[in-house]
């Protein structure tokens, strides 16, 4: 057992856990963040991404026990119920999602991309979420979305 | 799809990591990246008793200079990518690189962990043959550097000794302006290699001073396609000899299959792979000079 | 019943998704996020053997180590099972129990469960369970299954085959002899997975009294699911409640009864305890279900003009170890054979169909069912008569297109009005650039262009389930629609809606007959709390029906305020509208009031109604479909760009020109479309489960089964043409799996175009592109 101290959407707390038990578990189960979804517990789908110290990574390969001290967020600390983000938003505008269940995945593996990307081709968008696998849309909705919230992200002079 | 049971170690420092190697031998396993060894473990395929995690150890600077690429072995991915002076010297890098998986791996998949691991199609292990390159090692009994064509056993095994840990790869690409391509076919991208290759040439005067060849899925490592060099040196590049070059490289091979190609589409990938990464970067060489 | 809303103000919009905000903020709840104390934890113990008998099931480690642990076998839990018989004579029966008894026919097959308080800590406990097999030859693939010496997998059968029918129509023989040509092609399509991107999942839960069963469960049936566990464990239906939550996709992949679901109710009966369970992704690609495994033999009777005159078909699908439930293991191959037709006049037709059972994860219904396997044959078949007779490929199809509707088809189905040749020709306009530069060399690389033609049948009614003899036996859906005491409308469906949205559409179709704003409207949807009967999602008919019922019982709702409100605004019924949350009389809008008022009175102010009106909004939809269903169409095109040398293959452009008749949200249609044409793209491509010859599953997890990411797809450019259907609700046709049908054939027909060669099989791989670059026959890898 390991004591591991993580600073999850702003609130910092410190658990106990058995050092096996993997970073998207300990998201889910104490702290809440249902939002972080196993889709394959291998590295392949995307859907368990998280941001770690600013950077998206894929909770289901990290054991909380090695995060001592990060900052994490997670879909839940993005936007809020009055103000989401331009990327959520655009995912609602373009179609972006059907089932929802890798779109929290999606959401934090782009939103670097969306917050840096000045112009990208097609092929640029759709390489930065080669990562993230999606059932239901194709696609096509979710490079929509890309577009259209790097497009906000310009007007607003950078801040989304 | 959940691990086995283990004791997490946190590694203070390198010499903290190896003398725990040491001390625990083959029940323990060094964590870096983890974007390789967590699947495993979560697919139950890999377990350890002691899970020793070098993840923070200060073993990611990049130093560059012509002909000298020094990468330790913590060094992400995308840090790589991203580092100009690492493209000065030896674009070949990021251009293999980029076909590694998908950008969230690259932001904590290490070139010790790629190193380390061994995997027949990794494209660090590609450029560390392709650039002539050395693993640096530490254990408890010190450290060494293990040139290429000794490091790269069988797929999957290196010359680490169980209670070795990998430091740093350092890279030797040609000193002066040079033309690099690195090509791969992958059934998606980002996939694993069904087939890659390599070029490095340095063109002087419109003739061939320097090539370096390496190909991924002739054998199970990395092999540089030596007599394909050999008639490049000093050769000026035609379209006849382009053609020929990946016939050359690719002579004697018996490339292995599984359900993704058979012996003969990689054997007919290399080929391809080789002619086109060397016509490729022979125009860069030249657009340079 | 049938009619448009005058003036809809919804109906065809492209609104926002209503269910979006909660998913896009993480706040969708999935079965796997459903937590209850006092949980026990459930991992299963699975076969390692294709083909075994089990000897012993060792639990003496497993009770050392873990004395905290419940393991429980076939003998533990009683002899349940999953029974999925198709009612046709000589069909023989598979029982698949909950748990392997005495022997075990595919890796994966559950053999044990094992019950601890932490899921991590049941997963340690179930790898100390050690099953001794004793191995039997395996049934690898239907050569080796139909072979005279090949045991059989059920004791009690004669052959290895669920089922094996002819279906005739018309006069073949006629055809035949009015033939200039015979061409005779075989066909093969390769096993996949649906893989929706969220596994399986059950929870049960036992009341503290003991009497009510809730059953938690990742399903797109909740009814049938329901009505199975009653039957089957003889629980009473009406002490039963089952719940889908959150489903992250279906695909048709979760419209079944698996063993597992049954299994989890059982356990929560026998423990006294919550029992949940979570699938992993390995055990999903091993044993939920596949899909896909096709061979078809194909021989087309056509005339000296190119009319395709008659067909005749050999159908032979690999379905694995058990029958599914509810469709059965005679469902793809029956399929095929019903489908096959499709638009096209022929005149005299026959298929004999079978499913021929393997030592492999049983094969059940995924998006499409046996219709892209049909569809790949038939337009492969056709673009090989087109090169054949030297025919352009789309004047082939045109001249063999029904063009008037209702059309009666060789097999007496009734085609409602379509637009099968204008898709043909608006598809050939939007190709003619890339028909153009089709086939030529550049750069090393050559294009090809491709398509495919297709109908689907859609929103089917109770006769055509009543003919597939299926444990299906009904076709309609049903809603209810309650108006509360201010206004504002509950829509309860036991549809589910895992991608479709239809808390979205639903809410625009009350909207509309109501007159309110889809704000006032709520759906609630996958709980049989609370919602009348319906036999779920799939089969492309959620909208039509379940929509149709919507309209249905909104319009009843409408009547009795609009009979209120006549009353109150001293003015005849005929003369009022629903608008703006008012009732108003149209010729003077002053002249309104409030539809929450009315609601009031309903409820509240019972005095106010009209003389004899009973109190309350609630009404209750149902609509059953045309016994035909109803016919959607569409036109699949791939251009591709292949590299001569390596076989790598661009698709450069996807385009599809569809007609669903009238269209609720056409955002939503776009995204039907969309995602189902990736996935028909993932059939063409890439997806393969492959086994071993020994029945070992090869391709487990997501480096080894392989499905389409943004990378490898283009843009997919939708056309639509709506041709209202004249026997459904509004004119609605379905359409939920039509974009899965198409792509296989189209991207097939494309690298035939470019390459000059045949193409009758998927996956079209690189390494199969190379070999068919290089003139090598296909190996086995």
């Amino acid at each position: 057992m390991t004591a591991v101290m993580l600073t999850v959407n702003g609130r910092t707390q410190t658990v106990e856990v058995e050092d096996r038990r993997l970073l998207a578990d300990v998201l889910r189960n104490d702290f809440g963040c249902y939002g972080v979804h196993f889709g394959c517990s291998h590295g392949a789908c995307g859907c368990c991404t998280v941001h770690y110290d600013g950077v998206p990574r894929l909770s289901c390969l990290a054991f909380a026990a090695q995060c001592d001290g990060a900052t994490i967020t997670t879909i839940e600390g993005i936007g809020t119920d009055g103000a989401r983000h331009a990327l959520q938003q655009a995912f609602i505008d373009q179609h972006g999602l059907q089932c929802g269940f890798c779109t929290p995945g999606f959401i934090m593996a782009l939103l670097p991309f969306v917050e840096r990307a000045k112009e990208p081709t097609e092929d640029q968008i759709r390489e930065a979420m080669s990562g993230n696998i999606c059932r239901c849309t194709g696609y096509h909705g979710i490079v929509d979305a890309v577009r259209a919230a790097i497009r906000a992200h310009a007007q607003n002079g950078g801040a989304s | 799809m959940k691990p086995a049971p283990f004791t997490y170690i946190r590694a203070d420092t390198a010499q903290h990591a190896v003398e725990l190697l040491k001390q625990h031998g083959d029940d323990a396993r060094l964590l870096a990246g983890g974007q390789t060894l967590v699947p495993m473990m979560n697919l139950r395929l890999s377990r350890t008793e002691y899970l020793i995690d070098i993840g923070r150890l200060p073993l990611n600077s990049i130093e560059a200079a012509p002909g000298l690429l020094k990468v330790g072995a913590l060094t992400r991915h995308r840090q790589l990518i991203e580092s100009r002076e690492a493209a000065a010297v030896a674009p070949v890098v990021p251009q293999a690189m980029w076909h590694i998986a998908h950008p969230t791996i690259r932001n904590f998949g290490t070139a010790g962990g790629s190193v380390a691991y061994a995997d027949p199609t990794a494209e660090i292990c590609a450029l560390v043959v392709l650039l002539d390159g050395d693993v640096v090692t530490l254990s408890a009994a010190g450290g060494r550097a293990i040139p290429a064509p000794d490091y790269f056993i069988s797929a999957f095994q290196t010359a680490l000794q169980p209670d070795e840990m990998v430091v740093a790869i350092h890279l030797r690409p040609p000193a002066g302006p040079h033309g690099s391509c690195f090509l791969e076919v992958s059934e998606r991208k980002g996939d694993y290699a069904m087939a890659a290759a390599g070029a490095v040439v340095v063109v002087n005067d419109g003739a061939i001073a320097e090539a370096r060849i390496v190909m991924s899925g002739a054998k199970s490592i990395p092999v540089r396609a030596r007599a394909a060099e050999a008639r490049l040196k000093g050769a000026r590049l035609t379209e006849a000899l382009v053609d020929e070059i990946g016939a050359i490289a690719v002579e004697g091979f018996d490339c292995y299959a599984d359900i993704r190609a058979s012996a003969e589409y990689r054997k007919s990938l290399l080929m391809s792979l080789v002619s086109r990464a060397v016509a490729r970067a022979c125009d860069r060489a030249v657009s340079k000079s | 019943m049938n009619a448009v809303p005058e003036r809809p103000k919804f109906l065809g919009a492209a609104v926002k998704r209503l269910e979006d905000p909660r998913y896009v903020a993480g706040q969708g709840r999935f079965i796997e996020d459903l937590a209850f104390p006092h949980t026990l934890y459930l991992r299963f113990v699975r076969s390692e053997m294709a083909h075994a008998r089990i000897n012993q099931i060792d639990r003496s480690v497993l009770q050392e180590t873990y004395p905290d642990a419940l393991l429980f076998t076939a003998e533990d839990v009683g002899d349940y099972g999953i029974r999925a018989t198709a009612d046709f004579p000589q069909a023989q029966v598979s029982v698949q129990p909950l748990l392997a008894r005495g022997k075990v026919r595919f890796v994966g097959e559950a053999i044990a469960a094992v019950l601890t308080e932490d899921p991590y800590r049941s997963e340690d406990a179930a790898e100390l369970v050690f099953v001794d097999y004793d191995p039997l030859p395996v049934l690898s693939d239907p050569q080796t299954a139909l072979a005279a010496d090949a045991p059989l997998m059920f004791d009690n059968w004669t052959r290895n085959v669920f089922v094996e029918q002819t279906r005739t129509g018309g006069d073949l023989a006629k055809a035949r002899a009015e033939a200039a040509h015979v061409i005779r092609r075989s066909f093969r399509n390769q096993r996949q997975a649906g893989v929706p991107m969220e596994c399986r999942g059950v929870i049960a839960q036992l009341s503290p009294a003991g009497d009510y069963l809730t059953v938690w469960s990742s399903t797109q049936m909740p009814h049938l699911l329901r009505t199975y566990i009653s039957e089957e464990l003889g629980w009473p239906e009406h002490r039963l409640r089952v719940v889908a939550p959150d489903v992250g996709g279906g695909f048709g992949v979760k419209g079944h009864v698996f063993a597992e679901e049954v299994l989890v109710a059982r356990l929560a009966i026998l423990t006294k305890r919550t029992v949940k369970w979570i699938e992993d992704r390995r055990e999903h690609l091993l044993a939920s279900i596949h899909a896909r495994p096709h061979e078809h033999t194909l021989e087309a009777y056509v005339s000296a003009e190119g009319r395709l005159l008659g067909l005749k078909a050999d159908i032979t699908v690999d379905v694995g170890a058990y029958s599914v439930w509810p469709f059965t293991a005679g469902s793809d191959p029956g399929m095929v054979a019903k489908v096959l037709p499709g638009p096209y006049r022929i005149e005299g037709y026959e298929a004999t169909f079978r499913a021929v059972a393997t030592n492999k994860c049983p094969v059940g219904t995924y998006r499409g069912v046996g219709r892209p396997g049909a569809v790949f044959s038939l337009e492969v078949l056709m673009d090989e008569i087109a090169r054949e007779l030297s025919i352009d490929p789309f004047e082939l199809r045109l001249r063999n297109v029904a063009r008037e509707f209702p059309y009666k088809n060789v097999l007496g189905f009734t085609y409602d009005e379509g637009s099968y040749a204008q898709c043909v020709e608006k598809a050939r306009e939007l190709l003619a650039a890339d028909i153009a530069e089709s086939g030529k060399l550049k750069n090393g690389k050559k294009t090809g262009v491709g398509f495919s033609l297709f109908i689907e049948q859609t929103a089917h009614g109770t006769p055509d389930f009543t003919r597939r003899r299926s444990p299906i036996e009904t076709g309609y859906e049903s809603v209810c629609v309650e108006m509360q005491p201010d206004g504002r409308v509950l829509i309860q469906t036991g549809l589910q809606s895992h991608g479709q949205g239809y808390e979205t559409t639903f809410a625009q179709l009350a909207a509309d007959q109501l007159g309110i704003g889809l704000e006032d409207v709520v759906v609630r949807h996958g709980d049989t709390l609370g919602s009348p009967y319906t036999v779920g999602t799939w089969g492309s008919r959620g909208a039509v029906l379940g929509g149709g019922a919507v309209h249905k019982a909104s319009g009843m709702i409408r009547k009795k305020l609009l009979a209120i409100a006549a009353q109150h605004l001293q003015a005849s019924p005929d003369a009022l509208e629903l608008a703006e949350r008012t009732a108003r009389v149209i010729a003077d809008p002053g002249r309104a009031i409030e539809i929450g008022k009315l609601a009031r009175f309903a409820y509240r102010n019972v005095e106010q109604l009209p003389d004899g009106m009973e109190p309350g909004l609630m009404a209750h939809g149902f609509v059953d479909g045309p016994p035909d269903g109803s016919y959607s169409n569409a036109v699949h095109a791939a251009v591709v760009e292949i590299d001569m040398k390596t076989g790598e293959m661009r698709l450069r452009r996807f385009l599809v020109v569809e007609d669903c008749g009238t269209v609720i949200n056409p955002m939503i249609v776009d995204g039907q479309v969309r995602g189902g044409v990736v996935q028909g793209i993932g059939s063409a491509i890439c997806e393969h489960f492959v086994y071993s010859d020994d029945g070992q599953p090869l391709t487990t997890n997501f480096a080894d089964y392989l499905m389409p990411t943004a990378p490898e797809i283009p843009p997919i450019e939708v056309h639509h043409f709506v041709t209202p259907s004249p026997v459904t609700p509004l004119g609605m046709k379905g359409l939920g799996e039509g974009g899965a049908i198409g792509p296989a054939a189209a991207v097939a027909n494309a690298v035939a175009n470019a390459l000059g060669v045949s193409v009758r099989e998927t996956p079209l791989t690189k390494h199969r592109i190379w070999q068919l670059i290089n003139g090598v026959a296909e190996q086995p890898l």
